[in-house]
């Protein structure tokens, strides 16, 4: 079953069209990788997925569903968003952040059962925050800041991850574990994940498709395997690669 | 800060009742008539017809009520208006209800219109200006907290105007209950203080109701979004709440700086932000800290009054200064 289907979707900021005419499948157990760069509508494509920002044409179909026909309870029931950024401007401890992940699944005042308590546990054990529960978010570092928002999502348990850039700010063992979690993720539990990566190689190793972002209305999508060549990378970013292998994993590196 | 440590319902609760006691009670104990808590006690006995009687019922108590809703009522709104406008520095007044609010009631005391009348010409002041922020900050687009803000700071400055240009043609021998009126004081007529309070137990309950989702919007409008909450509606639906509250104290007296911006802060500096304590908390607390305040206010300088927002400046002041420095040395 496609978990989200793209039909001609066209969208824009203000006046500028960023994206138009792109049609997409993405099926349960893809990972995606959104290569492209700055200010090419990655972000704003994640956005629209999410129904933040609004498309101009096309359709949107998330597991069957029209997204326009769907509330945002029921949006956030299927889908979870790791946004670019976020502003911590009121302090919070880190367990009830993480538990806020569950709010799309309870009703108004109902208590967490312990289905949610588990999630909630499990993205905390997932991201390496035991002991930092009862921290103020706003007391932590900025990769630790990142960890909490990645387990909200994880407590989510949606059927469709949308990140936007999940590994920013986060040291390697880090990016790595990650990763790696939503490898499994996709493999067990038949969700699909798209993020927005600027890292060609952990894109190329850990994300079976990609999504390139040309600009000015050019995008290619299918298997990293064929995508991901030295001569469309270069036309992607503007800049030579070459293109090595090693344990049979191809590596890029920019021609300086 | 270990937070949790104060999470305690019971004990939040009984600090609480505590804390609202003492401050009833020091207001209704003093004053110019000598009463003691036992006289207190015979306010009971309805048929009771002494002078202390007659001081608690009729003086003391309105304005001790008036004092505890009004309190009540900014400690609240300030903790709404922080989470609409995404800015810990926010207060009730920020985006020019009371404003709207002192335009009306001057231009009432200017054409010798007083009580009752004035207090609803106030409050129909406070939600022109609440309606007019709301319309011109939505505009054709979806609105931003920063578009909000100015569009209520620039509509405040407005109002500002008009009533520096009220005070200058105002004749002199208003000019003192006008200034009373813009400073905050509890000593005007106090009508329908039943009605105030019910309304505020219900904006409290509505608000401890949709205590998550105000969790949720604390982390900014686009995550909100993310975890399942309509945005646009749920923000109209705390600004009206947020500024209903506000028109409410400001017709009772007037605009009382520092309450609805001091309480919030203290009560998130001890109980962290989960709404569901923040709100209840934050309310009980201003209505303790305002009837403190007012009790001063008339008896420091007796028989003279202070207007009560030059004390709740002076009491809020160092005391917000004091936790905040306190809160962020033990952080370190």
């Amino acid at each position: 079953m496609n978990v989200l289907d793209l039909q001609q979707v066209s969208f824009g900021v203000a006046d500028k069209t960023l994206l138009s005419d792109l049609s997409l499948s993405v099926k349960e157990g893809q990972r995606w990788a959104v290569l492209g760069r700055n200010g090419v509508g990655k972000t704003s494509l994640l956005h629209s997925i999410a129904g933040l920002h609004p498309i101009d044409h096309g359709s949107i179909n998330l597991l069957g569903n029209n997204l326009q026909q769907l509330s945002r309870r029921e949006i956030a029931q299927r889908v979870g968003v790791l946004l670019q950024q976020q502003e911590q401007s009121f302090p919070a401890l880190v367990r009830d952040l993480v538990e806020m992940g569950r709010h799309p699944h309870l009703t108004s005042w109902q208590a967490a059962n312990t289905q949610d308590k588990q999630a909630v546990d499990q993205a905390i054990s997932e991201l390496a925050l035991n002991g930092l529960e009862d921290r103020d978010i706003q007391t932590l570092s900025g990769g630790e800041q990142r960890r909490v928002e990645i387990a909200t999502v994880f407590a989510q348990t949606p059927r469709l991850y949308l990140l936007d850039e999940p590994i920013n700010h986060l040291d390697i063992a880090y990016q790595v574990d990650i990763l790696q979690r939503l490898k499994e993720k996709s493999e067990l539990a038949k969700t699909a994940v798209i993020m927005v990566l600027h890292d060609i190689n952990m894109a190329a190793q850990f994300c079976d498709q990609c999504l390139l972002l040309f600009g000015e209305d050019s995008y290619l999508a299918g298997s990293s395997d064929a995508l991901l060549t030295p001569s469309n990378l270069e036309k992607l970013y503007q800049q030579k690669f070459m293109q090595t292998e090693i344990n049979g994993q191809p590596m890029f590196l920019p021609i300086i | 800060m270990a937070l949790t440590h104060f999470r305690n319902p019971a004990i939040i609760g009984l600090s609480l009742v505590i804390l609202v006691t003492l401050a009833g009670a020091f207001s209704l104990l003093s004053g110019s008539v000598e009463i003691s808590a036992y006289d207190l006690l015979s306010v009971i006995n309805a048929t009771d017809s002494s002078i202390e009687h007659s001081v608690i019922t009729q003086i003391r108590w309105p304005r001790t009520l008036a004092a505890l809703i009004v309190g009540g009522l900014l400690g609240y709104s300030g903790v709404l208006m922080q989470v609409l406008l995404r800015n810990p520095l926010a207060d009730p007044y920020i985006l020019g209800v009371s404003g709207g609010a002192s335009v009306a009631a001057l231009l009432c005391m200017l054409l010798g219109i007083s009580g009752l009348l004035l207090s609803l010409a106030a409050f129909l002041g406070a939600l022109i200006s609440m309606l007019l922020v709301y319309g011109l900050a939505r505009g054709h687009e979806t609105w931003t907290p920063t578009r909000l803000l100015l569009t209520g700071v620039v509509i405040a400055a407005g109002w500002g105007a008009v009533i520096s240009l009220l005070l200058a043609i105002g004749p002199a021998t208003s000019l003192h209950s006008m200034l009373f009126w813009l400073m905050g004081d509890l000593s005007g007529a106090m009508p329908h203080l039943s009605i105030h309070a019910l309304v505020l137990l219900l904006l409290v309950s509505g608000g401890i109701f949709i205590a998550p989702q105000l969790d949720i919007l604390a982390r900014g409008f686009q995550q909100a979004a993310v975890l399942g909450i309509n945005v646009a509606k749920f923000r109209l639906g705390i600004y009206l709440m947020a500024s209903l509250a506000t028109a409410l104290a400001v017709t009772l007296a007037g605009p009382i700086g520092f309450v609805g911006l001091v309480v919030p802060h203290m009560v998130r500096l001890v109980l962290g932000s989960q709404h569901r304590h923040l709100l209840p908390v934050s309310t009980v607390v201003g209505a303790a800290l305002l009837t403190i305040a007012d009790t001063l206010a008339r008896t420091i300088i007796a028989p003279s009054q202070l207007p009560v927002g030059v004390l709740t400046a002076f009491i809020g002041v160092p005391l917000f200064l004091f936790l905040l420095y306190r809160g962020t040395g033990e952080r370190k």
